[in-house]
């Protein structure tokens, strides 16, 4: 068996074994790579595709880190559902999901690359593209005391899969490749595939690879969401108020080798509003706040030299349309948006210039990200489409919903300003507040909504937000040919190479801008962090690669005054 | 003191009483309450302001004119929002919101909340028990809950807030009005009518109402006050009016993440919300101390 760092290397560079391997490359990719071609990196195996591997983004020596001391963490997204990987689901609780808990494999450092010395398979092999054989890393513990072990990797797998043990968990779907699960006894687990799935490892690089202790699960029953056991550096201590207030201490038998964990414990204060988190590290009351994207807070924080400063690049907002419903059922009415959608207004209005102007669904130069752009902004041209359509004499009104109750102030004073950008071309956008709890439901949706498309793995993307399958369309069962189209080619996508990979994610790009189809992308935002001087680790490249396409890691800081 | 104070305060009013009966009217007697005054003329201001807002607003309130957060010019007299909106111009069409949303939440608290004080007083037994303790049960929820769950269930918009926060103002109103009858049904008038065989609602709707009607308009205009205060904490929240409509609740959030560097984006609205109360309150009180017969002395 070949050790993982090793194994990403040779296989990750070679066609015929990563055809034969069940493509591990194309996922690794997606958890990789994402933003930066290799060619100039001396330490990065680069594919044809673009991915590539490298051993950056490994934390400072132990031996030269500070142990000890707090780290307090001003955040903007209460952990509502609790701690456990079983509920807590969004792609903004990563962060700090990963303090407490450990993955399957390691999706890491720069974006690029994957630190084996994290993960929980230290070897991993596709003797047969449908079969996945992981050795466990042995010496490892729970937070409650129990073995992790092989027999934890199944059970722990099994009980995600089954929807009666885990109704609240949403990545069912994403495990759904594997048929069965063996323990052969020798310290490995085999997963056996009904089906090549490039995808699968990124998967268990997220929430559905980090294991929990089933027996906390079966001791506390629900409340172990919010005192879940897992294998991560620290360990829960309290959470509060609905998850708006919550501590993590050090884990002592913390089996890692990395030197983690460096801090005796860290704090998560929620502080919804952006002006009150500056406040409180500007008084010392916390050591790192995050944002949700740029705004005028953070501009104004940027500028001043007392902090340090770091912004972590996530996916595109878009304007996503339901292309299921009239008038958006006509392709002309949705070129019509998309040529009055003034991007570089939206950046500079409601991202006050933080970011880029977006002409993919992904995040810009990553993996199947294009500057292709069909729809330049052009109202006059946009006029001449909604009048082909039929709109000379009427105006097509289209329902806009934020989400949210409340809404967050920035999607607000997005759709405001996007009203403004459709009404004044002919369209007649009527705003209105609707629960997060109808973001999963298109067919109940009105015509238009904001949102962001921040997954990484790009075939992932497109299989979440755009496939029939996905859970952003619930099961949506369109016969449209473009729809057929793109459940076809995410499917290829999980099956494919890197070379092939390139081309799918070409045509998957082309088919989602050229019709139109799915969501309109507008700014690639970035998320600003920052911290006081006392942070130590602050500006490693492990730090601002989110894993999901999520938040920033403070796994890897420590206090300089420790 | 305070006798010499009242009895002088007495001979007063009847001086200027006898000189001409408009003084002696109600309307008379609030106006000769200089605090009443004031709130008159703020409610007057904001009121003109928002019916004559398409006139007197430099611009449309949901355009964007020029750059965001722009500071106070001659070109805008109060600067300009987050996303580049007249300031002025939104503060004007919000005092439209704000109206509408205190008049109609008080007219719903009025109408629905004396319906079933009438109700319970003149029916008691189980009907008076059962009411009672809804209006129990909703007055022992904290300010904002049940607006918040109603937009929650069916929307937000003006007229739902108005409508939810006239629901929420309509139980205090049930208690008033329950008691005030109860009070007027024990009068000789009532047994009078009773004997001559004028029907029970009837005598509730055309004798015993009107008797009533005094501390309830105190206490809708009061609610009117606490009714612009909520629909600005629910706009404030993102769970009122909806966007892009100008309220001053979601002005002074749309401030919020600018107070530091440009905080004259949260003043006019504040400002305007705060008087707007305070005026509405000032009044309330006037109305009180004409209306009540044992503070009728006191103006």
């Amino acid at each position: 068996m070949t050790p993982i760092g090793n194994y990403w290397e040779r296989t990750l560079g070679r066609r015929t074994v990563l055809r034969s391997a069940g493509l591990v490359g194309a996922g690794l990719a997606g958890a990789a790579l994402i933003g930066c071609g290799g060619d100039d990196d001396p330490t990065a195996t680069s594919t044809p595709g673009g991915a590539g591997v490298t051993a950056t983004g490994t934390p400072a020596p132990a031996d030269s880190v500070p142990q000890g001391g707090k780290v307090s963490i001003g955040y903007y997204a209460e952990a509502d559902k609790g701690l456990s990987p079983r509920t807590s689901d969004a792609a903004s609780y990563m962060g700090y999901m990963e303090l407490i808990g450990d993955t399957y494999v390691y999706l890491g450092g720069d974006g690029r690359s994957g630190d084996a010395r994290h993960a929980l398979w230290e070897e991993i092999e596709y003797p047969e593209p449908t079969t996945l054989v992981a050795k466990i890393r042995e010496g490892v513990k729970f937070h409650d005391g129990t073995d992790f072990t092989a027999e934890s990797v199944k059970a722990h797998l099994e009980f995600l899969m089954d929807p009666e043990k885990a109704p609240d968990f949403r990545y069912a779907t994403s495990l759904a490749a594997i048929e069965s699960i063996d323990v052969p006894g020798d310290g490995t687990v085999r997963l056996n595939l009904s089906a090549p799935d490039s995808t699968l490892l990124f998967t268990l690089g997220t929430n559905p690879g980090m294991p929990f202790s089933l027996a906390q699960v079966e001791a506390l029953g629900n409340d172990e969401i919010v005192k879940p056991a897992l294998t991560g550096p620290y360990m829960v201590d309290t959470w509060r108020d609905g998850g708006a207030v919550f501590n993590f201490v050090r884990n002592p038998n913390y089996w890692g080798t990395s030197g983690y964990p460096y801090l005796d414990s860290i704090d998560y204060q929620i502080l919804r509003q952006g002006e009150a988190r500056a406040a409180a590290l500007e008084s010392g009351q916390v050591d790192i706040i995050g944002f949700e994207e740029g705004t005028a807070t953070s501009a104004r924080l940027q500028q001043d030299s007392r902090w340090q400063y770091q912004a972590v690049p996530v996916g595109p907002a878009n304007t996503f349309l339901n292309h299921f419903k009239a008038p958006l059922d006509d392709i002309r009415v949705r070129q019509a948006l998309a040529h009055a959608s003034d991007r570089e207004r939206v950046l500079q209005t409601i991202y006050v210039g933080q970011g880029s102007v977006a002409t993919s669904h992904l995040p810009t130069g990553g993996q199947g990200w294009s500057d292709y752009e069909p729809y330049p902004y052009n109202p006059d041209e946009a006029r001449k489409l909604l009048a082909a359509a039929g709109y000379e004499d009427s105006k097509p009104v289209l329902s806009a919903e934020i989400t949210g109750l409340p809404p967050k102030q920035e999607d607000v004073n997005q759709m405001s300003l996007l009203k403004e950008m459709y009404d004044s071309i002919g369209f007649d956008i009527e705003i209105a507040n609707v629960s997060d709890a109808t973001a999963f439901r298109r067919e109940n949706r009105g015509n238009i909504r904001i949102g962001s498309t921040s997954v990484r793995h790009p075939v992932l993307m497109y299989e979440i937000f755009f496939s029939t399958s996905g859970s952003f369309n619930a099961g949506h069962d369109s016969r449209e040919p473009e729809q057929l189209r793109i459940d076809d080619l995410v499917s290829q996508g999980k099956l494919a190479t890197e070379d092939e990979l390139e081309g799918i994610l070409d045509e998957l790009h082309r088919i989602t801008r050229d019709e139109v189809y799915g969501a309109i992308p507008l700014v690639t935002r970035i998320k600003p962090v920052f911290a006081n001087d006392k942070v130590g680790n602050f500006d490693t490249p492990e730090f601002i690669a989110p894993m999901i396409g999520g938040t920033f890691r403070p796994r890897t800081v420590y206090r300089m005054d420790a | 003191m305070t006798s010499t104070s009242v009895n002088s305060t007495t001979l007063h009013v009847t001086g200027q009483g006898a000189r001409s009966p408009f003084w002696r009217s109600p309307l008379g007697r609030v106006l000769r309450i200089k605090l009443a005054v004031f709130g008159l003329v703020v409610i007057g201001v904001v009121a003109v302001g928002g019916l004559l807002a398409p006139v007197l607003a430099p611009y449309p309130p949901n355009a964007t004119v020029t750059y965001v957060a722009e500071s106070p010019s001659w070109s805008h007299l109060l600067g300009t929002d987050s996303i580049g909106r007249d300031q002025l111009s939104r503060l004007l069409y919000g005092a439209r919101v704000s109206l509408t949303v205190s008049v109609m939440s008080a007219v719903v608290g009025v109408v629905i909340g004396g319906a079933a004080g009438l109700a319970a007083a003149r029916l008691g037994g189980i009907v008076d028990s059962v009411i009672m303790r809804i209006a129990d049960g909703m007055l022992s929820l904290p300010g904002l809950v049940l607006p918040l769950a109603m937009i929650a269930a069916i929307g937000g918009g003006v007229f739902t807030v108005a409508l939810t926060l006239g629901i929420s103002l309509s139980p205090s109103i049930a208690r008033l009005m329950r008691g005030q009858a109860l009070a007027q049904l024990e009068r000789d008038y009532v047994l009078a009518a009773h004997s001559i065989g004028v029907p029970g609602a009837r005598i509730m709707l055309r004798h015993v109402a009107p008797n009533c009607v005094a501390p309830i308009i105190v206490a809708a205009s009061l609610g009117m006050s606490s009714a612009i205060g909520a629909e600005a904490a629910l706009s404030f929240l993102g769970a009122g009016v909806t966007a892009p409509t100008a309220t001053w609740g979601n002005m002074l959030s749309q401030g919020l993440e600018y107070i530091r560097l440009t905080p004259w984006m949260i003043v006019a609205p504040g400002v305007a919300v705060f008087l707007l109360i305070l005026s509405l309150n000032f009044l309330g009180d006037a109305l009180r101390d004409v209306l009540d017969p044992r503070l009728r002395g006191r103006t």
